[in-house]
């Protein structure tokens, strides 16, 4: 210790010369004719580095940490992301939840002046329609789900307006045509779920794109369908896919028999099951587009139960795909058969013969924006609203005559936040969880509901829920 | 620092002072003439001689006298004057040398001798006699003289200028164009000359909605949809006078297009691309507190309260504390309830059982 220090008075660091004398006392040798390693002097320190590079004090870091153990394997993460928990058994049972069934659609329906309103009720989804709706891929992992012991849903005030549109589409066998609109977090998808729903507990068959993406994307094989002018395309192993999906969420079709002649590619005996036609179209992907024609004409026939044809992620399937064709061009996303199928329904240009609804949500969160899609939206609330009329932007280049076709007089559903009501409601179903640990009040609600941008129900459900400060 | 610059100012102004009124004085090169557009007529010396020969000649003849014998009488002169002069050149230096110019070296143009007419360096300046003040106060004085030229300026002369004033008058329907002109106050700027223009096609006079309408998409990305007004501006001309003329003949160009019949544009949408529309956000009248919305607040809070009190007493409020709390006691009863279960046999349970209770469970087979 009291070598290093070559000054008493200053806490000066110790110099290189009283160094070098150490090191010359210590290589002394005897005599020898050859001269010391140490002769021109030690070495001169080693300078950091060259003048003019800037200097810092930061560490190097050191190179990419080694991974050890087994890397997830193909799929796994992919599987994890998607992962869907319905239920959880942390969470604490809700007595005395309603069911979402044909009775409880009836009652939303008729919530007269005596009888309560079923408006801000949480409702629990029955067994069946969890499993029809988990096969058909409408619950979303980022809708938390997970969070309580069963799954439930919230009914709001347009829910019961499409729930008496859907009742009186099927009443009067017309064709419904929909979309679902809103802000980011305001429950487009959720009140595409109710709708699934409603249709499970009546008995119609339900078809579901979960995520227009991937009809659009180009991660699909694709194939011209024969005689086909202009080229409409199948997506074969996407259809085969879906079909399977249909068949699961759908028992009903087990219990229906063929009855109309098809020209099929495969012999099918008369008298099968649409169930085991699903089947059939799922085993071999080359045929499953024809089969799902042949599904689709004779859920057409009259005694047949009333159609649900939805799709989440409008504006997906609302520009070109990224499919080319044999000239290296976009294929345009109505020339792809299935969303052809959808667009045909939602246009209007045909109905269903039993009754039915179409409906597509729009996604808000990155979504491709079509312009002509947001314009035929804002056209139809202000028709609805009996505004005056948005006109097309003269010079602008990017509008779509066949996406302005598609969406030509839909009904326009405009989601935006709950009311304080249902905002209650759904708090209070949380707390009765034991997920909201808190009293839920007036003071407690309006707090809420207005840091959620006025009850928008993604931002309520994470101001109250996921963030805990 | 800051002693330094002002020195510097000093100096420069003091250089620049004494320079400033040779600045502009015009010099000439090379012989003077008279104004002339022919170049200068140089002549060779065998015409020069033949000239001189003939001059002699003339003269001889007109004044009788021997004019050609006093005109060598006079080489000669010259020649032993030459003869002298040389001479004396070769004694050297010990002779007194007449004062001649010196060639001097042209230097480089710098920030010192900037605007200089002579920058020569030749050591040759004046010896320093040391009977004036310094630079620096030169400076000083320059200063002090220029801030005495503004203050006479101001007593005497601006008073002057309100009698040029003239009372504004609104322009008329008649004058719709506004000019702009921009003054840097004496001083020279790039943009003096620049002249913006402003008007509004709605005030152009004689022109039908159908002209005023292609007049506007005529006007292109100069035309403000939100005001409805156009701007445009010149300054590719080199005075201010020009630039406006332009300006002017511009307009005038235009009307006569929006005149002009053959076309009227009215199939061609007006083009907005250029123009951002902003949004004017104004404080709604509706949220302005009142007294009448606040006393209708405060009986909504208190109906809140009351709705909650009678909530609390039906025991209908949710509180999710309590409920959890209530949870956990039901089950912790009933786990007591239950006699607990214990594995025995099995490593499983002898390990847990020394865990849990540190007793040893000994059991016969």
């Amino acid at each position: 210790m009291a070598t290093s220090i070559n000054c008493w008075k200053c806490l000066a660091r110790p110099c290189a010369t009283s160094s070098s004398r150490i090191s010359s006392i210590v290589s002394s040798k005897p005599f020898s004719s050859t001269s010391s390693k140490l002769v021109g002097g030690p070495k001169p320190f080693k300078k950091a580095a060259p003048a003019g590079v800037k200097q810092n004090l930061r560490i190097k870091k050191k190179g990419a940490q080694k991974t050890t153990g087994r890397p997830p394997a193909s799929g796994e993460r992919k599987a994890m992301r998607k992962r869907i928990v319905l239920s959880n058994t942390n969470a604490l049972a809700v007595p005395g939840m309603q069911e979402f069934n044909k009775d409880l659609v009836a009652d939303m329906l008729e919530g007269g002046e005596e009888k309560k309103s079923l408006v801000g009720n949480v409702v629990v989804l029955p067994g069946e329609t969890v499993d029809a709706l988990r096969a058909i891929d409408a619950f979303k992992p980022t809708q938390g789900w997970g969070l309580f012991n069963k799954p439930g849903l919230l009914i709001r005030q347009e829910s019961v307006e499409l729930t008496r549109a859907l009742v009186s589409a099927e009443d009067e066998k017309s064709t419904l045509r929909y979309v679902i609109e809103g802000s980011k977090g305001s429950g487009k998808s959720m009140m595409l779920l109710h709708a699934q729903a409603v249709a499970v507990a009546r008995g119609w068959v339900v078809l579901h794109f979960p995520e227009a993406q991937e009809l659009v994307n180009a991660v699909n094989d694709y194939a011209a369908i024969p005689n086909s002018n202009p080229s409409v395309w199948m997506q074969p192993t996407y259809t085969a896919e879906w079909l399977e999906k249909i068949a699961k969420a759908n028992p009903i079709l087990d219990t229906i028999k063929m009855t109309q002649p098809h020209n099929l590619p495969i012999e099918i005996p008369k008298g099968t099951t649409l169930g085991r036609l699903c089947e059939l179209g799922v085993r071999d992907s080359d045929i499953a587009f024809p089969l799902f024609q042949a599904l689709w004409s004779e859920l057409n026939q009259s005694g047949r139960p009333p159609i649900l044809l939805t799709l989440d992620g409008l504006s997906y399937i609302m520009r070109d795909s990224q499919y080319r064709n044999t000239n290296n061009e976009l294929i345009h996303s109505h020339d792809l058969a299935l969303i052809k199928h959808f667009t045909d329904f939602l246009s209007g240009s045909q109905t269903m013969k039993n009754g039915g609804a179409v409906i597509g949500a729009t996604s808000r969160s990155h979504h491709p924006i079509s312009l002509s899609m947001n314009l035929a939206i804002t056209q139809a609330l202000e028709k609805q609203q009996e505004s005056p009329q948005t006109e097309r932007q003269p010079f602008e280049k990017n509008y779509d005559e066949r996406v302005e076709a598609s969406l030509k007089d839909v009904h326009v559903m405009k989601l935006s936040g709950t009311s304080k009501d249902e905002a209650r409601g759904l708090m209070e179903y949380w707390a009765k969880s034991g997920v909201l640990r808190q009293t839920v009040d007036e003071r407690s609600v309006a707090e809420k509901w207005a840091l959620a941008g006025n009850g928008v129900l993604g931002e309520l459900q994470r101001g109250a829920l996921r963030m805990r400060i | 620092m800051a002693t330094a610059l002002q020195g510097l100012r000093l100096t420069a102004r003091t250089c620049c002072c004494t320079q400033s009124s040779q600045k502009h004085v015009v010099r000439t090169i090379g012989r003077q003439r008279v104004f002339s557009t022919t170049p200068i007529p140089w002549v060779s010396k065998e015409e020069r001689q033949k000239r001189h020969e003939e001059r002699l000649s003339r003269a001889s003849k007109i004044t009788g006298l021997d004019v050609r014998a006093m005109d060598r009488e006079n080489e000669d002169m010259k020649r032993e004057l030459q003869q002298l002069l040389d001479d004396e050149i070769d004694i050297g230096p010990s002779m007194p040398i007449p004062d001649l110019p010196v060639s001097r070296k042209k230097l480089k143009e710098t920030f010192l001798n900037l605007g200089e007419q002579e920058a020569f360096e030749d050591g040759g300046f004046m010896e320093d006699e040391e009977d004036d003040i310094s630079t620096l106060a030169h400076g000083e004085l320059e200063q002090h003289r220029e801030w005495r030229h503004y203050a006479r300026l101001e007593a005497w002369e601006m008073p002057l200028l309100s009698k040029l004033a003239k009372p504004f008058e609104l322009p008329t329907k008649r004058m719709p164009l506004r000019f702009r002109y921009t003054t840097y106050m004496g001083e020279q700027h790039p943009a003096e000359k620049k002249v913006v223009l402003e008007f509004s096609p709605a005030d152009m006079p004689d022109l039908t909605p159908v002209q005023t309408d292609k007049l506007r998409k005529l006007l292109g990305p100069r035309y403000n949809p939100e005001k409805d007004t156009v701007r445009m501006s010149c300054e590719m001309y080199e005075t201010q006078a020009q630039n406006k003329r332009y300006l002017g003949d511009t307009v005038d160009a235009l009307l006569a297009e929006a005149r002009d019949p053959t076309d009227t544009f009215e199939d061609v949408p007006l083009d907005t691309r250029h123009h951002t529309f902003k949004p004017r956000l104004r404080f709604p009248k509706e949220w302005a507190m009142t007294e009448e919305r606040r006393q209708e607040l405060v009986a909504q809070r208190q109906a809140q309260i009351e709705r909650d009190a009678q909530l609390q007493e039906l025991g209908h409020l949710v509180n999710g504390e309590q409920i959890i709390q209530k949870v956990l006691a039901s089950r912790a009863a009933m786990a007591a309830e239950e006699p607990e279960p214990v594995l025995v046999g099995g490593r499983g349970g002898r390990a847990a059982a020394k865990g849990a209770g540190g007793k040893k469970i000994s059991v016969r087979r």
